[in-house]
């Protein structure tokens, strides 16, 4: 099974690569103008780089029509579009899904098992919950169709496909007005022939998605559903960047996908459910590249807004999962490992029936907000917490423009407090305190229960709020340094110009490592997959990364590690030294059973020329901007961030101060201006 | 210590079990456990009081919580040990549950407890699973009385002896066994980055906070007496319909729930130890406190269990109990529900399907077994209809993908679908069951041990009853009805339907 996120389904891989192959011949010959767009909830960012340097800017999103917003940036910066090599991040596929604004799909399946998607793994979502919600069904049992024929588990046909299948299919298409189509047929991945067969029967102008195309792996319900959002999001997707391609013509358009890479418009429209993660994956692409920079290659990211926190652990490269959900849907391709929790600058602080203090899940969101809005909020958030200890100085504006109202604040936790015995600066610090506990649980989520120790890491923070809380969080888990990378505010738009065009090569076969006959088959494998992408890229220069999954014999999971540099006779025992090292490390011990490998997986990466940050000046001398009172550190200076040149140093306690961001720096922490504007915080 | 330390205190033990379940699922062996993920972590006192546990499978939550103290206090404990026991008299609940507990030491004292129980899908006994319909506890498999297994790190010989010699598949039993440990241990580790006083004393100030959920949960029901019965319908062996009596006093901040009335304990499976009772009755007033609310034994103080000794709901050591923990336990809640529909109608349920459809089959010959349970229909309530074909109330494993269980065992799934318009007709309509299909490949045995075939899950205010469930045999072209418990050699193409029951109504329509 192979994804080059190339193009059509309708044309052949070699024609694909040809045209790829084109393409990057006439970008890297031209004078390259690179532009990466994240469109976001509020802001769409942009992040230019071409021969002046980088630019940022940032315009006003358009949710109706996301393209309006990225023209107007374009046109703000004077940009040439047709010049532009345009890499986007797109909340499309995301948005579609979340909202329920897909389009009519039907679903094909086996036989008897039409109700897959709504049984779904069977579970109630909470446990002590007695009169739960029914919420609605992402699929009605009409738009469920059995189809009769049966593969085998070995991939035998075991039921012939009846034929009237593609009649009975096109009948059902017909009468009722779909737009898409899934289809999801058991053992698939071992025999696609049913699957292609149907497809077959259904017309060009429908949206036909196949799950052996999709998803190559085992588990129907997880394959199922992965493929009925494809189809499902598919025909937006297409649309819309049919359209921004119509509208914008820029030279290139390619999207950022899950696994943070770049897909050409064509093969995202196509692979649509890809996109799920495209603009938290250009986060943390560009949190690699700083890594890089910054000679961190092991970082934990956090990425802090006001209803929810984004973390990730990136160990030269970021982790993925093949466990992703999106609104309680799984979606199993492999993507960025990014673990959301619902705390942010908006959770609200309570006390429970024990008399405990709480904080969150609850947000005050963007209205009425945390109370020193003053729009109405009335319950004590992280935020106002963070303006009544001085954290936030007392001249900041929210959007630049609107003060804060501290005195509001003050008077919410005052009353709070006193439930809890406490004056209301304590009792503030208590609800930062616990936020932070939220917090760190879910950067031990993504390292500790990995196997990872933190402490080993640099936290590298991004993201509105997150500078309030980086230093503190760092203690909390044993870690030394902060990164506060530069244009921490467009982060995601960064990394789309970072994001690598990359080919996936898989195939599954399982083998005893232990049979002499391993290691020259899982070689011939690797060969295979090799001459595959080759003929694939005609001559373009290509770097392999060569990956196995391995397992107990009998275990559900494997363990995905790169092939060790040996060869020959000592491949099975190197091998099967690094699954056990990683089996320890996962999971705290090894057992005593036979290994299997599983798949051998070959990504094929088309080197391209590096994104280059400009080095920052380092001249001139620093003033401090004011000074304000923080509680427990005394009055302590103001800095301006766009002010500091490379080099410049500190001490904590201090406020480094940005239009949309505020970075505490404690007592006991010390900071320095990399030489690329990154700020790098140290504990003493 | 102050409640901004004690509240972050129990986020960060709760975190320390969900993490135990992870390690337990990525390295166990068996689909039970890996993929149905069938158990349980949880961390316990020095006195083997539950301080924490995931929020993973409800009826272990409320038997470990019952029954940890009478083992911890059996042994001289040193670092390094490691005890496994399944004995439904001495800590357990039905011999497929083996529990793994390990001691923490920090600083050289014995400060708590990590323990991990799984499902395993058999451990010996008559039947393959384990779960068949015996009348004596011994023929249900190895009773696995309170034991080291690792003793100051080492091993002792005869448990992997013991696995061996009497159980199915040991090599996966094995597996999952060294995931449990593994669990434990990682327990054990991240408790030890705390400081031994700082434990012990957070211990008790959380285990002192905690009983205040369950008091304000409780004073939240009308003070009075409430009285609800419903029946098992029988155990396998012709005796029933079997009474369950709940007599249920609530006095401002504290409940008695009193079985009194309930029928005698019986030959076949169905039987409950105490533990398994008490689970039941601290599910539901576990569902009445808030979702955080920290999972200690402490929440559970204010509430005295009266169970006659020699009945069904607190059975004499060496009855059968393979059903008393996935069975009775679910009629238990029902009874205690009905019970608290009568004080706060507006919060509590009609019937859910009342089982969990346990089917087991394998095989002696080719060595496998295969265990899986079954969603039904919850029962509607005030606000709504209820869900369909979800797991209800004293379990929530997840199903086995049909690609997964074809791939491993001599089975087709011809059918695997919602049980259309069987849930319960009301102003909001109890929860539809399911449909599952079963095509045996190979010649094999099945297990059925299943409840609501007979009677049917209540409605509440006027809603109808969820329709009972059915158990169906296809053999040599006709369909017959098999018991709701028992068992039956299987033939290549014999088939099993299983429908499983929906939730009542509730609410006349």
């Amino acid at each position: 099974m192979q994804h080059f996120y190339l193009s059509g389904r309708a044309v052949n891989y070699v024609e694909r690569i040809r045209i790829l192959r084109a393409r990057l011949y006439r970008l890297l010959k031209s004078p390259a103008m690179f532009l990466g767009v994240d469109t976001g909830g509020t802001f769409t960012d942009f992040v230019c780089f071409d021969a002046g340097g980088l630019r940022f800017h940032k315009v006003l999103s358009t949710p109706d029509d996301p393209s309006r917003a990225i023209g107007q940036g374009i046109r703000e910066l004077g940009l040439n579009a047709a010049a532009l090599h345009l890499v986007h991040g797109s909340t499309v596929a995301t948005n579609a899904i979340l909202e329920r604004k897909g389009v009519r799909t039907l679903f094909v399946t086996n036989k008897g098992l039409e109700d897959l998607l709504t049984i779904g793994r069977q579970t109630r979502p909470k446990l002590y919950d007695l009169t739960p919600k029914t919420g609605a069904a992402w699929i009605g049992r009409d738009d469920c169709l059995g189809i009769e024929g049966r593969i085998d588990a070995n991939g035998r046909e075991n039921t012939p496909l009846a034929p009237e299948s593609g009649d009975i299919l096109r009948r059902k298409l017909a009468s009722e007005g779909y737009e898409a189509v899934a289809i999801c047929l058991l053992f698939s991945f071992l025999n696609p022939d049913h699957e292609r067969r149907l497809a077959e029967a259904l017309s060009d102008d429908l949206f036909v998605s196949l799950s052996h195309e999709v998803l190559s792996e085992y588990r129907e319900y997880e394959r199922g559903a992965t493929t009925f959002l494809n189809a499902y999001v598919g025909p937006l997707v297409q649309r819309y960047l049919r359209r921004l391609q119509r509208e914008l013509a820029p030279k290139h358009l390619f999207v950022m996908h899950s696994a943070g890479g770049v897909m050409t418009s064509e093969a995202a429209g196509e692979q649509a459910v890809r996109l799920v993660l495209s603009g938290p994956a250009g986060g943390l692409v560009a949190a690699r590249e700083i890594g890089r920079q910054t000679g961190e290659t092991k970082l934990l990211t956090f990425d802090m807004g006001g209803t929810s926190t984004d973390v990730a652990l990136i160990d030269g490269t970021p982790a993925k999962t093949t466990e992703g959900k999106v609104a309680g849907i799984p979606v199993a391709l492999a993507m960025l490992d990014i673990h959301t929790i619902g705390a942010g600058g908006g959770s609200m602080a309570w006390i429970d029936d024990a008399g405990l203090p709480q904080v969150g899940p609850e947000s005050a969101g963007a209205r009425p907000g945390p109370v020193c809005y003053g729009l109405g909020g009335e319950i004590p958030t992280v935020t106002d917490a963070n303006l009544l200890l001085g954290r936030i100085p007392p001249t900041a504006r929210l959007g630049g423009t609107m003060a804060l109202d501290r005195e509001a604040a003050h008077k919410a936790f005052t009353s709070y407090g006193a439930t809890l015995g406490l004056g209301p600066e304590h009792a503030a610090e208590a609800v930062l305190r616990i936020a932070e506990e939220h917090m760190a649980g879910a950067l031990r989520v993504v390292s500790v229960e990995r196997g990872f120790d933190p402490a080993d890491f640099a936290l590298l923070c991004f993201g509105g709020a997150g500078g309030l809380h980086a230093c503190s969080l760092a203690e909390k888990l044993g870690m030394d340094r902060v990164i506060f990378p530069l244009a921490s505010g467009a982060f995601s738009a960064l990394g789309m110009l970072a994001g690598r065009q990359q080919g996936e090569f898989s195939r599954t076969r399982r083998m005893a490592l232990a049979d002499a006959s391993t290691v020259s088959a899982l070689s011939e494998l690797f060969a295979e997959l090799e001459r595959e992408a080759e003929t694939h890229a005609q001559g373009l220069p290509l770097a392999f990364e060569r990956r196995v999954d391995v397992r107990y014999s009998g275990q559900g999971f494997s363990i995905t590690i790169d092939i060790p540099d040996a060869s020959g006779e000592s491949l099975p025992s190197a091998l099967a030294e690094r699954f056990e090292e990683a089996h320890l490390q996962a999971y705290g011990h090894a057992l005593e059973r036979p290994i299997e490998l599983m798949t051998a997986r070959l990504t094929a990466i088309v080197e391209r020329q590096a994104l280059a940050l400009p080095a920052l000046a380092s001249r001139g001398t620093v003033r401090e901007t004011g000074r304000s009172e923080v509680f427990g550190a005394g009055t302590v200076p103001h800095y301006r961030r766009d002010a500091l040149p490379a080099g410049f140093a500190c001490k904590g306690p201090a406020l480094v101060i940005e239009d949309t961001s505020t970075l505490w720096l404690p007592e006991d922490w010390c900071l320095n201006v990399h030489t690329y504007g990154h700020l790098m915080l140290e504990r003493e | 210590m102050n409640p901004v330390e004690l509240s972050l205190f129990a986020h960060r033990l709760a975190a320390i079990c969900e993490e135990m379940g992870a390690v337990l699922k990525r390295s166990a062996i068996s689909p039970n456990i890996r993929d149905r993920e069938d158990f349980s972590c949880a961390l316990f006192t020095a006195e083997g009081e539950l301080i924490a546990q995931a929020a993973h499978i409800p009826v272990h939550l409320g038997s470990m919580a019952f029954a940890m103290k009478d083992v911890v206090g059996r042994f001289e404990w040193r670092d390094g040990d490691l005890v496994l026991f399944n004995d439904p008299f001495l800590g357990g609940t039905h011999l497929p549950d083996v529990t793994a507990v390990a001691p923490v030491f920090v600083e050289e004292r014995l400060i708590a407890f990590a323990a991990a129980r799984a499902h395993h899908a058999d451990i010996g006994g008559a039947s393959p699973g384990s779960m068949g319909v015996e009348t004596r506890l011994e023929d249900e498999g190895l009773v696995i009385s309170p034991r080291y297994w690792f003793a100051a790190g080492s091993e002792d010989p005869q448990i992997r002896a013991l696995i061996f010699a009497r159980v199915r598949v040991p090599e996966e039993r094995m597996g999952d066994l060294s995931a449990q440990r593994a669990a434990c241990r990682l327990g054990a580790t991240r408790l030890a980055e705390f400081q031994a006083d700082h434990l012990t004393n957070a211990f008790a100030a959380l285990i002192e906070v905690s009983e205040g959920y369950g008091r304000s949960a409780i004073a939240g029901i009308p003070n009075g007496e409430y009285v609800f019965e419903d029946v098992l319908e029988d155990d396998g062996f012709g005796s029933g319909p079997l009474t369950i009596r709940c007599r249920l006093t609530v006095a401002n901040e504290t409940a008695i729930v009193d079985f009194t009335g309930t029928a005698d304990q019986t030959p076949g499976p169905v039987n409950c130890p105490l533990a398994v009772t008490a689970a039941g009755v601290f599910y539901c007033f576990r569902c009445l406190m808030p979702a955080h609310t920290p999972q200690t034994a402490a929440i559970f103080k204010p509430i005295e269990l009266r169970a006659p000794a020699g009945t069904l709901v607190n059975a004499g050591e060496g009855a059968a109990v393979a059903a008393g923990n996935v069975e009775t336990s679910q009629r238990i809640v029902d009874v205690v529900l009905g019970a608290l529909a009568q004080a706060i109608p507006d919060r509590i349920p009609a019937a859910a399907q009342g089982t969990m459809n346990n089917v087991i089959f394998g095989s002696d010959g080719d060595a496998w077994v295969y265990y899986e349970t079954l969603a039904g229909g919850m029962g509607a309530h005030a606000h709504g209809d209820g869900l369909s074909a979800v797991q209800c109330h004293m379990t929530n494993t997840k199903n086995t993908s049909v690609e997964v269980l074809e791939m491993h065992y001599p089975l087709r799934i011809r059918e695997y679908a919602l049980r259309n318009g069987s849930g319960g007709v009301g102003k909001h309509r109890g929860g539809d069951g399911l449909v599952r299909e079963w095509e045996a490949l190979k010649s094999c045995h099945l297990s059925l041990l299943t409840e609501r075939r007979t009677t049917a899950p209540y409605g509440l205010a006027g809603g109808a009853p969820g329709a009972r469930g059915l158990n169906r045999l296809w053999r040599a072209g006709t369909w017959s009805e098999l018991p709701a418990k028992g068992g039956v050699t299987l033939e290549p193409g014999d088939r099993i339907r299983i429908e499983t029951p929906g939730g009542g109504g509730f609410g006349k329509r």
